[in-house]
């Protein structure tokens, strides 16, 4: 019994390590004249449901409020350029803010003038996206060489102090 | 589970932060050198158990261990526990980095409330050993609960609460199962 617990959480844990990291993810994807936050634990594990507010460049004052879909996408429209700041909340503890560039070349496209639709490229990826970019593996093996080189040095310290007072 | 940052009041994460240092000190210092690579070991199993996502209910949840680091280590948790949630703030943003110590105080807790009904031998050693695993997770998500009722973030906590009895209750079973593999195979491991 003992024994198929603890190869079930070890099954668990193996097959589980591509949609790992519990924090939110969020790609933000520009289509003038709207902007679109998806937000997600993983690519199967969006933040449906979420709390959304936006808030427009230097106001404290949400600009826009709402909810993500349940594929955790929100759609909003900016009136100016300057940095937003779009904030998601589930409400059990999952919270986190990214923060979207948005320059004069975006309100400038909103106006087509190739018969296909204008997209602006994502030149000013959030920080958060970037780090996402960083196999989720070797950020684990990271953490734990960090983990174990500190027990290491513990280790090391306590060694030369029971030497020196024998 | 972990706390954000920008939920907590800026002023309440600082002080939380200093009594965490403080708690370091007091429950970390005269480790012995025995109990280190326990430490580190145990560390690294918290690191990446916190990190297992599981979609549930519609929401997220991962195991935390923290019963487990109770029984094992003892009050010796709180710096592995506080070291642990540093670098997952600092590598997986998972948890605000101001907030790791009002995250690590919650979860610390959890450990050191689960270590002193680890120590009442008067009760047989699986329903110990079970009843730690499951506080472990209880008393850090009630502590979490009443911070956010607090800070005005309690949209959810009563749903929060019941999807984690389940977690609690599946890692009760997980810590009962800890305990008797030691047992087996290397008893002095447990405090």
């Amino acid at each position: 019994m003992t024994r198929s617990i603890l190869l079930c959480s070890l099954l668990m844990v193996i097959f589980s390590v591509n949609t790992m990291a519990h924090s939110i993810k969020f790609e933000v994807e520009k289509h003038s004249p709207t902007i679109t936050v998806h937000s997600y634990f993983s690519k199967d594990a969006p933040l449906g449901d979420a709390s959304v507010e936006i808030f427009s460049p230097g106001n404290e004052e949400a600009f826009q409020k709402g909810h993500t879909d349940k594929q955790g996408f929100f759609t909003f429209r900016p009136n100016d350029s300057g940095t937003w700041k779009v904030t998601v909340d589930d409400g059990m503890g999952h919270f986190d803010q990214v923060t979207v560039n948005v320059s004069g070349k975006f309100f400038i496209d909103e106006e087509p003038t190739k018969e296909e639709e204008p997209t602006v490229v994502d030149d000013d990826k959030p920080e958060e996206t970037k780090q996402a970019e960083i196999p989720l593996v070797y950020r684990i093996i990271f953490g734990l060489s960090i983990i174990f080189g500190l027990t290491g040095i513990l280790y090391g310290i306590k060694a030369k102090r029971l030497l020196k007072n024998k | 589970m972990h706390i954000a940052d920008g939920i907590i009041d800026a002023r309440i994460a600082i002080a939380a932060n200093a009594v965490s240092v403080a708690a370091i000190y007091v429950s970390g210092r005269k480790a012995t050198i025995e109990e280190i690579p326990k430490m580190g070991i145990t560390g690294a199993a918290l690191f990446v158990a916190s990190l297992i996502h599981i979609p549930f209910a519609g929401t997220s949840v991962h195991p935390g261990l923290y019963g487990i680091a109770g029984i094992i280590l003892g009050k010796r948790a709180f710096p592995v526990i506080f070291t642990v949630l540093l670098f997952q703030s600092m590598i997986f943003q998972h948890g605000g980095l101001l907030s790791v110590g009002i995250n690590s105080l919650n979860m610390g807790v959890g450990a050191y409330a689960a270590w002193l009904i680890w120590r009442q031998q008067v009760l047989p050693e699986y329903l110990r050993a079970a009843f730690a695993g499951f506080v472990g997770i209880v008393v850090p998500v009630l502590l979490m609960a009443t911070e956010f009722q607090l800070s005005g973030y309690g949209r959810g906590i009563l749903y929060l609460f019941s999807v984690y009895l389940v977690v609690a209750f599946v890692e009760g079973g997980i810590t009962l199962s800890v305990v008797k593999f030691f047992r087996k195979i290397k008893s002095d491991i447990i405090t």
